[in-house]
């Protein structure tokens, strides 16, 4: 929550200094960019609601990255994390960034987060992220995804994550090793670049519980599917 | 009217109050002065003229936008100077934030040029600025605000200087063609919009369906071809950053749809001064049916030459004279570089007339000659210099060397770079002493641009002496054409053309993956602008300051 009021706050501080500068070199102000998916799928029977936000808001070079995900099953909320990145550019389409992730579902948890973040090589988003979690436990995670159009509006966006715990979580109550694996194709007709409706595939497998050696699906089947929105400010 | 190029000492003070602000003005009042206080002009005959910067509504087929204008209308009045005269024009801002005029292209003291934080400090809301400044030149210029965004709003207008003595080109008429983008979008929110997605307005992207029907037709060579693409994360389709996705394209203010017309009677020859004054649009222009003599290239005049197309880039500007015949109507089409839109006029003997229009020609894309560091264009060779350049990634096909032939071919003769030839010999033809080079440079995913890999906030100035002979290297060293403009001073760009008769130009265009050689000579000292005429690229940092040390000043600090 204080990264929401700290970033309203620059924010408007932005508008005001945009508002008075007059001379050519005003070249580095203060943009921000949100995007909001949600969609709903059943699983098992019920219905799974799941969130996906991110954003930045910042110059050029230096930005506060901000993201949140998590689900919610039968007016349970199953899984939720926040976090807030500062990252820096520092080199072309890559930024370094270091920050704060907090857990609040199912286990509540802080991280200290750092990593990289940008566009790779092919139009890859790309994503390595290191945490450390309050207890001093290490773990990774690798995310990418990239476009693909079939025509100008109607987009595929195929996906994946990765999670992986380098040492034992007694708090998660996970062995070290992978602990999710996530793939996705998420096809979106963006009506406008800002409001897309889309159908979500996604193939999730997650390690449940400790001594479990092997990542198993979370529910009947490994395959969810859901209708969503996507949302750009 | 005694010394009015001198200001008075309160202007003066504002003037240095905004260096110590941080202009980083980098003169010393004394140079200042010497710079601002020109000879007595004495009773030299005056042009005065009252200007006012009014928000007004402003209506383009069913969108409709309070934009700020000059003098109330889209594009702003008319400017009519006289070479040899003194222009006194007052400039009243009632808009509630800061404006400015810059007269584009115009030779003049520094503190006449209109450029917030280089010439002075703008015209704050509600005060009127009086520029004065004796007219030195002549030909078809421009003006337009050189604050935020408000040269894309609305603020831009034509501006003419008849010849002091008698005009190399013989017309009967002349009408002023002002081409820009006009969209009801808020410019800074547009450019959020590209700083979230380069390709915002992108809407002819490569698609998967014709990544398999190129790979059914040629596997090998559309897999290298996606892979070199893909590796250097840039996008071959990428030809305009703001496309008719949101823009109309108008024509003297006028849409497609409402078609702006200008009379002729047979046997006139009518001169058509086309400015481009579109915040982010090239423009191929043609009028089916006529020849155009280009007489002029951004207001300098040029050995007529005859051409069937021509491309404008962004701020820049051709003088045409054509000869309509009677009994047709004929359509003046400036279809945008990424076809996504065009605007268009007519030309007929009577008003209502409508003329056929073209289907627009097929859009480019980019090739791996386009590509920075793909293939050595290192410059200084003939057969890449821009017009030429501009083909290679057309697809259509335009075969120069069968024109001149025969007026019957049904190719289309193109403009070229190396078709300019100035019909007066340049004063300086010295070599160059002094080499600048500037690397084009910018990330269009983070959507920023830069100089030398530098925004203008971050940069040094490039510290000059005038009457020193520089020879100004642009090297492109990204995907897209960057349309370069340098306040104070003519680029004679070097064409092929001999050096004496290179053309001039205020603005000069610069292909992804070239280099463009020019040279120049400063007259008049003061800090003086160089950016790229694209508004987004200029505003995120495509900009760079000239420091011009009067001559002076350079012999005291070799004699110390």
């Amino acid at each position: 929550m204080m990264s929401i009021r700290a970033a309203a706050a620059l924010a408007l501080a932005s508008t005001i200094l945009a508002g008075s500068a007059q001379g050519q070199e005003m070249d580095n102000m203060v943009f921000h960019f949100s995007q909001l998916e949600v969609d709903a799928s059943r699983v098992e029977g019920s219905g799974l609601n799941r969130w996906d936000g991110s954003g930045w808001i910042g110059t050029d070079f230096d930005r506060l990255w901000w993201s949140t995900e998590g689900e919610q099953a039968g007016g349970t909320v199953g899984g939720a994390e926040v976090m807030a990145l500062y990252g820096h550019y520092f080199r072309r389409f890559w930024d370094v960034v270091v920050g704060y992730r907090q857990d609040i579902e199912p286990t509540a948890q802080g991280y200290l987060a750092f990593g990289v973040a940008g566009l790779a090589p092919y139009w890859f988003e790309f994503g390595a992220l290191g945490f450390i979690s309050q207890e001093g436990k290490p773990s990774v995670r690798i995310e990418a995804d990239t476009d693909l159009l079939l025509t100008q509006r109607l987009i595929l966006t195929l996906g994946g994550e990765l999670d992986w715990l380098l040492t034992d979580d007694d708090r998660l109550g996970l062995d070290s090793g992978i602990a999710e694996v996530e793939f996705g194709i998420r096809t979106r007709y963006e009506i406008r670049r800002k409001f897309a409706p889309y159908l979500d595939l996604l193939w999730v497998r997650e390690k449940e519980s400790p001594g479990s050696p092997d990542l198993n699906p979370v529910a009947e089947s490994d395959l969810r599917v859901g209708i969503g929105l996507r949302l750009v400010y | 009217m005694k010394n009015h190029h001198s200001l008075p000492r309160r202007d003066f003070v504002r003037i240095a109050s905004g260096v110590s602000l941080g202009a980083g003005l980098g003169l010393r009042p004394a140079e200042l002065f010497a710079s601002i206080a020109g000879p007595d002009s004495g009773d030299r005959p005056a042009t005065e003229v009252h200007l006012s910067i009014d928000r007004r509504g402003f209506t383009v087929d069913d969108r409709h936008t309070d934009a700020p204008t000059i003098g109330g209308s889209i594009p702003g009045p008319l400017l009519r100077l006289r070479e040899g005269q003194d222009a006194i024009i007052h400039v009243t801002n009632n808009l509630d934030e800061v404006s400015s005029i810059h007269w584009h292209g115009l030779l003049l003291p520094f503190d006449q040029d209109g450029v917030p934080g280089f010439s002075f400090e703008g015209i704050p809301p509600g005060e009127t600025f009086t520029y004065r400044f004796p007219v030195r030149q002549a030909g078809s210029y421009w003006y337009h605000s050189h604050s935020g965004t408000q040269e894309q709003e609305g603020m831009y207008a034509p501006l003419i200087i008849d010849p002091a003595g008698e005009d190399p080109v013989r017309y009967d008429r002349d009408y002023s063609i002002v081409l820009s983008d006009w969209t009801d979008e808020d410019p800074m929110g547009m450019l959020r919009n590209l700083k979230g997605n380069g390709a915002y307005y992108n809407y002819a992207k490569r698609t998967l369906p014709q990544f398999i029907g190129g790979l059914l037709d040629n596997a090998g060579e559309t897999i290298r071809d996606r892979t070199m693409w893909g590796e250097m994360r840039m996008d071959p389709t990428d030809i305009a950053d703001v496309t008719g996705a949101t823009y109309t394209y108008l024509l003297n203010g006028t849409s497609p749809a409402a078609n702006w017309t200008g009379l002729f009677t047979p046997g006139e020859r009518v001169r058509l001064r086309f400015v481009n004054a579109a915040a982010m649009s090239f423009f191929d222009v043609k009028i089916p049916g006529l020849r155009m003599t280009v007489v002029q290239a951004d207001g300098q005049d040029v050995e007529p030459v005859r051409v069937d197309e021509f491309r404008i880039g962004v701020a820049e500007t051709y003088d045409v004279v054509v000869e309509p015949v009677a009994g047709e109507v004929y359509t003046i089409f400036a279809q945008s570089m990424d076809r996504s839109g065009f605007a268009r006029g007519t030309l007929a003997e009577t008003e209502g007339a409508e003329g056929e229009i073209p289907a627009m020609d097929p859009r480019p894309v980019r090739t791996m000659a386009d590509m920075p560091g793909m293939e050595d264009h290192s410059g200084h060779d003939m057969a890449d210099m821009p017009g030429d350049h501009d083909m290679a990634g057309m697809e259509m096909e335009m075969d120069h060397a069968a024109m001149g032939h025969s007026e019957d071919t049904m190719s289309l003769r193109r403009l070229r770079y190396e078709d300019l030839q100035a019909l007066e010999p340049n004063r300086d033809v010295r070599e160059p002493t002094r080499d600048v080079e500037i690397q084009l440079t910018g990330d269009m995913e983070r959507y920023f641009w830069t100089l030398n890999g530098k925004k203008l906030s971050e940069s040094d100035p490039i510290s000059l002496t005038v009457g020193e002979r520089v020879r100004l290297l642009m090297t492109n060293g990204t995907m897209m054409e960057h349309p370069m403009h340098l306040h104070g001073v003519f680029m004679e760009l070097q064409n092929g053309a001999h050096p004496a008769f290179a053309p001039r130009k205020h603005t000069v265009i610069v292909p992804p993956n070239q280099t463009v050689e020019a040279h120049l000579t400063y007259e008049d000292p003061g800090p003086w602008a160089f950016h790229c005429h694209l508004l987004f690229h200029m505003m995120t940092g495509m900009f760079a300051r000239f420091e011009v040390a009067p001559a002076i000043a350079a012999d005291e600090s070799t004699q110390p």
